[in-house]
């Protein structure tokens, strides 16, 4: 299922301009409060009509202005899970989560499998004003898929009523992502909380598309700049090495084994803030740091007061050191550096 | 006044209440529904629809009576196509009681209609119920607690109804001689105020009932959605 769009819709403050074609996978839309990435949304789910322009989910036109084409929001087989959540409050979350279900024309998904990968059995019969955010977000989700939609649509899925809820709420997306098949679109206006779950990324910026890509090709651009972007690193077959650390491969990348600090299970990732990343002209014996990786210089993006460095070891790094020390170790692209990085410094 | 007669009177009275109220409610809750937004002329619908509110009630009675009247605006019409007479038969009583009652009953509906967040609504949309099934299945539960407080005071309105049902409908007996009209009527009468105060004590009893069945059920309304936790 294939998502392409281009569409027109005048805000108060500006022109919602999107074009953009998305394939079957996840996709991260970030952009500062106020960029229109709710607007984005409102008008794929059909709560709002575009002045003009075209949608189109796998053979289905949604939006065709010049056609007259208007699948209305019923219609569209979008799940959506609000930014508030909106569990209905007169229904238990079982009835609310089954809401959908009787609308789906075909049938994906089975409740009992949704609630075991929402992990929610346990709360199904409960009111939604019983549960806690974190739940009531797992149960929002887990009812947009039970009308086995064909795009689901995360609005904030991360936005924090309790701080916890990031937590509750990323192994259960990662679940999902893996075992359906649908395209997920996952608005954000924190990087690296939809770093955390794709690398696939539209950039939005006063209504328009500022680029779309890996997060580390836009590093240090406008959008970026101030987005807290950060390393995110997959890893599989964890090996303990005691005291609390362990070596682990790095997802896709033959040979390049990382030290981290955790394990969760076989799979999974962790992110790196690029200023946990120090570089050095070669290996440094006798240091306490436990990751040396060679790579080479791909890219340096010097602003006032810092450079950032993205370096290919096989996998892509991003470093940000001071203005100072790239003059000093005269640092120039191509050539070859080693990245030195604490085991301590990888977080979940 | 024997048992019998007591009897029909009550049963005449429920039965009006009731039918004035049944036919009142879908009508107030496509009125509230469709006129839930801002829109021009709001406020003049509104007052259009509170008036008989504040107005005394024999003047609403004489406002039927011009329309509807045998030789009024629409009942000449309806009289000499169909033959059909309104005024003064238990339809304009069940009429009368309709149009007092009608703002109580959209007035508690809109409180409740205020209150529903659209976003459920669209909510619902998404998850690809149409408008229809949005409305049975989100709207008028939400609003139900609201629904059911109007009928109750739609109901114990319409039980009450004096003025303009005896002037639109009379004081026949069996037809249109309800309640209070037959309390006025025995009042008339030395000797019947016995008579009287057992049709007062019934309407009392009828009133609570409801008034009690009403809280009860909105009771059970607020537990179902509370925030305490089961055990």
């Amino acid at each position: 299922m294939s998502l392409s769009f281009d569409f027109t819709l005048p805000r108060r403050d500006f022109l919602l301009e999107l074009q953009g074609e998305f394939g079957d996978t996840t996709i991260g839309i970030y952009g500062p409060s106020g960029a229109g990435k709710t607007s984005f949304f409102s008008v794929l789910t059909g709560l709002e009509k575009p002045e003009k322009g075209r949608i189109v989910l796998g053979d289905r036109v949604l939006v065709d202005t010049e056609k007259g084409i208007f699948v209305p929001v019923h219609k569209r087989r979008i799940g959506v899970v609000f930014q508030e959540k909106l569990l209905f409050p007169h229904l238990t979350v079982k009835e609310n989560i089954l809401f959908g279900e009787r609308y789906a024309p075909e049938k994906h998904i089975e409740l009992d499998e949704v609630a075991e990968l929402l992990g929610l059995p346990g709360l199904l019969d409960s009111m939604p004003s019983e549960i806690s955010g974190g739940e009531q977000q797992r149960a929002a989700i887990g009812r947009a898929l039970m009308t086995s939609p064909d795009m689901l649509l995360l609005d904030e899925p991360f936005n924090a009523v309790d701080n916890s809820l990031r937590a509750t709420i990323l192994p259960y997306l990662k679940n999902l992502r893996d075992r359906l098949d649908i395209p997920f679109l996952l608005i954000s206006h924190d990087l690296p909380d939809i770093q955390r779950l794709t690398d696939q990324i539209y950039f939005m910026d006063q209504g328009r598309c500022a680029g779309f890509g890996r997060s580390i090709d836009f590093y240090g651009d406008r959008v970026t700049r101030d987005s807290g972007f950060v390393n995110c690193f997959r890893f599989t077959d964890p090996q303990d090495l005691g005291a609390g650390l362990y070596s682990a491969a790095v997802k896709d990348v033959p040979d390049l084994r990382m030290i981290v600090p955790k394990a969760p299970s076989d799979s999974y990732s962790l992110v790196l803030s690029p200023r946990a990343v120090a570089l050095a002209r070669q290996r440094i014996k006798g240091l306490s740091v436990r990751n040396q990786i060679p790579g080479y210089l791909k890219k340096m993006i010097r602003t006032e007061t810092h450079v950032l460095c993205i370096i290919d070891a096989g996998v892509t790094i991003a470093s940000q050191i001071s203005v100072i020390a790239a003059d000093e170790m005269k640092l120039k692209v191509g050539e070859p550096v080693c990245c030195l990085i604490k085991s301590m410094s990888f977080r979940a | 006044m024997d048992s019998a007669t007591v009897l029909t009177t009550l049963f005449l009275s429920i039965r009006i209440a009731l039918a004035a109220t049944a036919l009142n409610i879908p009508v107030a809750l496509l009125l509230v529904y469709w006129t839930r937004h801002e829109f021009r002329g709001k406020n003049l619908l509104d007052g259009f629809i509170n008036l008989p509110l504040v107005m005394p009630p024999v003047t609403t009675g004489y406002i039927l009576l011009f329309i509807l009247g045998k030789k009024g605006l629409f009942g000449s019409v309806l009289f000499e196509l169909f033959g059909l007479r309104i005024a003064f038969t238990s339809a304009a009583a069940v009429i009368a009681a309709m149009v007092v009652s009608f703002p109580l009953i959209v007035r508690s509906i809109r409180i409740s209609m205020d209150m529903v967040d659209p976003r459920f609504e669209r909510a619902a949309l998404t998850l690809g119920a149409d408008r229809k099934a949005v409305f049975f299945r989100i709207t008028l539960p939400l609003i139900l607690p609201g629904v059911i407080n109007g009928m109750v005071l739609g109901f114990a309105r319409s039980l009450g109804e004096f003025g303009a049902t005896v002037t639109f409908a009379g004081n026949i007996e069996g037809v249109s001689r309800t309640i209070p009209l037959s309390v006025y009527a025995l009042l008339q009468v030395p000797g019947k105020e016995k008579e009287a105060g057992f049709l007062v004590l019934l309407s009392v009893i009828i009133s609570f009932a409801a008034m009690f069945a009403s809280s009860v059920l909105n009771q059970r309304f607020q537990k179902r959605r509370s925030n305490e936790p089961k055990f």
